[in-house]
């Protein structure tokens, strides 16, 4: 018997037919049960919540399922991805209407691209009285136009901490002024800042200069910024650290910028070794394990620090505002003036999480219900004193509630520094806001990139920040200058916060 | 049944069909209407298929050279805008696409010329039938079966400057570390370096086919006639697996113009953007920055250029085979 009189005898055509039938209805059922399973439509006792990867913000929707089921019946499905990849997942599923998640808490400064995408929260915050709405003070990072888009859950500054014990240590500090002219004490200005750090560069104490992120990917544009806002910004120039207000021209390459990314560039030698590939979850942990003297972060360093288990430097860490300048690059005067005192703004960087509802949310009620309970008083306030939750002080009661840091276990004399710094920065009218544009993503994409070409010798500050501008202004061309001009300048006139 | 009744069989279904009416003409029209049938019923079980490979080559091809000259606008959902030549015309005066374009032809040519050789070394030192053959084909083929993810992860860890092995030994040998991912040129070694462990085993495992179908005799005959070691490989071997080599480089050659997921794990295209390829470029262009339009031109950009080097690549060795056959 042939092959083909053998098939022919066991599989005559509609036998051949009803299999294929079978087969393409197995196909697709289970294609169908992967769509409800990964993506596609959720149910109503399911609450799909997308954010980072862990542990900042994950566990802290981590440590509110529980209870947010046991109030509501309804299940709370984490979903992650690397920080690097959450602006594009989100807006990707936004664009095409995939309907994957029910809530997504993201940065603050990407609410020009998504807020089209999201339910507008504004009634529902006003009649939620469980939410204790004027205790916010980061209400204002989370609106567009006017309109409460998103629910805060976080608050972010970056600023500067140290090590106390190092910087007083008397041996240490006879030596450095032997060096430098002056005794060792916690950095007033980024000269002194950039002196401490190469006293310390090389390790030979025992631990290294200084602490960053530089990762592309890694949230090093904050990082980058810290470095240049007491240079480029004052009361009088606000705005001045990214757009001319008046014509949208990048001010990214202006001497401001190029003297801050040259001290970005040489701190890379006087941290640990690799800090090139720093994202900010290792900057905290570097600190935490004793291995730098000065660290640049939000405020998830000290509490780390201070509460996480392993630490090294428990009780060891002062924290300040970001250090400041005796000069300041007058972009309208194009020339450096000098100031009576250090310039040491507050430097509002990333501006906190934010939890928005996509228009596609399965049910839009439940959850905003979720973020309310996220971000409502005493939840959040679990939160903000947990070493690994990533949501930072964002009420004021969380900045005057000293009892409770105290019975997570955070020491004094690091609290009241802790406490009091973002306080002055939180509440510095002259603050400098982050870059909230149509695009802020690309923006801060493209300055990592050119961040790290000047920091690994690829190309100098000047050149490199000059490229940036040309792509900053392209960018805007193509997003449309006016409505981009339109949008910078109601990012300058919005409240942030409520200092 | 035998073979030969097949037509039997075919002639008493057309008799069938025919209804007996049993006249000769009446016969073949009835085979010509059931050859009819089952063409029809040949293209109905292709059409799916045919249907299918062409929404899913044709389709995304033709939608992407449409977005590469498009304004897409992505602020209200996907949005395809009016035509233009902006995207293409950028992308020529792009420092940055250049500069990536640069680097995945110094990858590409490193890697490949460094894969080729030292899988050649391997399968040469294996076509001798050395103690635990087998074991070490198995052992050399290990590296391609890992996942991308698994092996820019680990090499990354291997890397690492702080807690990583090389580090460790390098310092125990009394050198420094050259800091792996922390400068251009040693981060653009880096990712060669991985690259080589992931893929020269295909091309082992390519090159010790092709040697294993060269006869003995030949080799043996190249030694009768005096040549020593270095000459039986030159001037025998070699040029006997040109057509392997031909096809092994080829597909390696494609494969590493293309390369991502390891790059994107390793180095995300640093420092700054020493390791950036041009699928990367791509990405972070479509979807980080989500120009859309802007990444499909750098997508067909490269995809003519694997084009343009492939048919250089195959007219020149086709010339290097006429001479060899």
């Amino acid at each position: 018997m042939t092959r083909r009189d053998l098939l022919r005898d066991s599989l005559d055509r509609r036998t051949l037919l009803k299999g294929a039938a079978a087969f393409a209805a197995v196909g697709a059922g289970t294609s169908l049960l992967d769509a409800c399973g990964s993506g596609g439509s959720g149910d109503k006792k399911t609450l799909r919540v997308f954010t980072q990867t862990g542990p900042p913000i994950a566990s802290a929707v981590a440590a509110s399922a529980a209870e947010f089921k046991k109030r509501t019946g309804v299940t709370v499905k984490l979903i992650t991805a690397p920080f690097g990849q959450l602006y594009t997942k989100t807006l990707a599923d936004f664009q095409t209407g995939g309907g994957s998640y029910d809530v997504v808490l993201c940065a603050s400064s990407w609410l020009g691209d998504l807020h089209s995408f999201v339910t507008d929260l504004t009634d529902k915050v006003k009649n939620d009285k469980s939410l204790d709405w004027n205790d916010v003070i980061y209400q204002g990072n989370a609106q567009w136009d006017g309109r409460q888009v998103a629910m805060p859950i976080d608050g972010d500054n970056q600023l500067c901490y140290y090590r106390r014990d190092i910087l007083s240590d008397k041996g240490l500090s006879k030596k450095f002024q032997k060096e430098f002219g002056k005794p060792l004490a916690p950095p007033e200005t980024w000269d002194d800042f950039m002196n401490i750090a190469r006293f310390f560069g090389d390790g030979k104490y025992g631990v290294h200069g200084v602490v960053e992120a530089y990762r592309h990917g890694g949230q090093a544009f904050w990082y980058y910024a810290s470095n240049c806002v007491s240079y480029c910004e004052t009361p009088s120039l606000p705005g001045a650290m990214w757009f001319d207000p008046d014509t949208l021209k990048p001010l990214i390459n202006n001497p401001g910028h190029v003297k801050g990314m040259e001290n970005y560039a040489e701190a890379v030698k006087y941290g640990p070794p690799g800090m090139i590939n720093f994202d900010s979850n290792e900057v905290r942990q570097r600190f935490a394990n004793g291995e730098a003297v000065l660290g640049i972060d939000w405020d998830d360093t000290p509490i780390i620090g201070e509460l996480q288990k392993d630490s090294k430097v428990k009780g060891k860490i002062g924290s300040q505002l970001l250090p400041g300048s005796n000069e300041v690059y007058d972009y309208k005067k194009e020339a450096w003036v000098k100031q009576a005192k250090p310039n040491r703004p507050g430097w509002l960087a990333f501006g906190g999480w934010v939890g928005v509802v996509p228009k596609s949310a399965t049910d839009v009620d439940m959850a905003y219900k979720y973020l309310s309970f996220l971000a409502g008083p005493k939840f959040s306030m679990k939160m903000v004193t947990r070493a690994d939750s990533g949501m930072n002080p964002f009420r004021a009661s969380q900045l005057s509630n000293k009892a409770e840091w105290k019975k997570a276990g955070y020491p004094e004399p690091d609290l009241d520094e802790y406490l009091n710094s973002m306080r002055q920065s939180d509440t510095d009218p002259g603050a400098v806001r982050d870059l909230r544009l149509p695009g802020a993503a690309s923006f801060q994409d493209s300055t990592e990139v050119a961040a790290q070409q000047v920091v690994s010798g690829q190309k100098k500050a000047q050149d490199a920040l000059n490229g940036l501008a040309s792509q900053w202004d392209a960018l805007n061309k193509r997003k449309g200058k006016d409505a981009q001009l339109k949008a910078y300048k109601a990012s300058l006139n919005a409240k942030v916060t409520s200092g | 049944m035998a073979a030969g009744t097949e037509p039997q069989v075919d002639d008493s279904r057309s008799a069938r069909r025919g209804n007996g009416h049993g006249a000769g003409g009446q016969r073949s029209a009835g085979r010509l209407q059931a050859e009819k049938r089952e063409r029809v019923a040949g293209w109905g079980f292709v059409l799916p298929t045919v249907v299918v490979l062409l929404l899913l080559n044709l389709f995304p091809l033709v939608y992407s050279v449409l977005l590469s000259f498009s304004r897409v606008d992505t602020s209200t959902g996907l949005e395809i805008g009016h035509i233009t030549l902006g995207n293409w015309s950028a992308l020529f005066h792009d420092a940055q696409f250049w500069g990536s374009v640069e680097f995945t032809v110094i990858f590409t040519v490193i890697a490949v010329i460094v894969e080729y050789a030292v899988g050649l070394a391997l399968a040469l030192l294996m076509r001798e039938h050395l103690a635990g053959g087998a074991f070490f084909r198995v052992l050399f083929a290990i590296p391609m079966m890992l996942a991308p993810v698994a092996i820019g992860f680990m090499w990354r860890m291997l890397y690492d400057q702080s807690n990583g092995p090389i580090d460790f030994v390098l310092s125990h040998l009394g050198l420094g570390s050259p800091g792996w991912l922390s400068h251009g040129h040693w981060a653009v070694a880096s990712v060669v370096i991985m690259d080589v462990w992931e893929w020269t085993p295909l091309m082992f495992l390519l090159l010790l086919a092709g040697l294993q179908s060269i006869p003995d005799e030949v080799i043996q005959a190249a030694r009768v006639d005096g040549a020593n070691g270095l000459q039986v490989v030159f001037r025998v071997i070699v040029p006997m697996l040109l057509p392997v080599s031909v096809t092994a480089i080829f597909l390696r050659m494609i494969d590493s113009f293309q390369v991502f997921g390891q790059i994107f794990l390793l180095t995300g295209g640093g420092p700054g953007t020493a390791t950036t390829s041009t699928t990367l470029f791509g990405f972070f262009q479509g979807f980080q920055s989500f120009d859309l339009g802007y990444g499909s031109a750098i997508a067909l950009s490269l995809l003519v250029l694997v084009i343009v080097v492939s048919t250089v690549f195959l007219a020149g060795t086709r010339r290097m085979l006429q001479k060899v056959e």
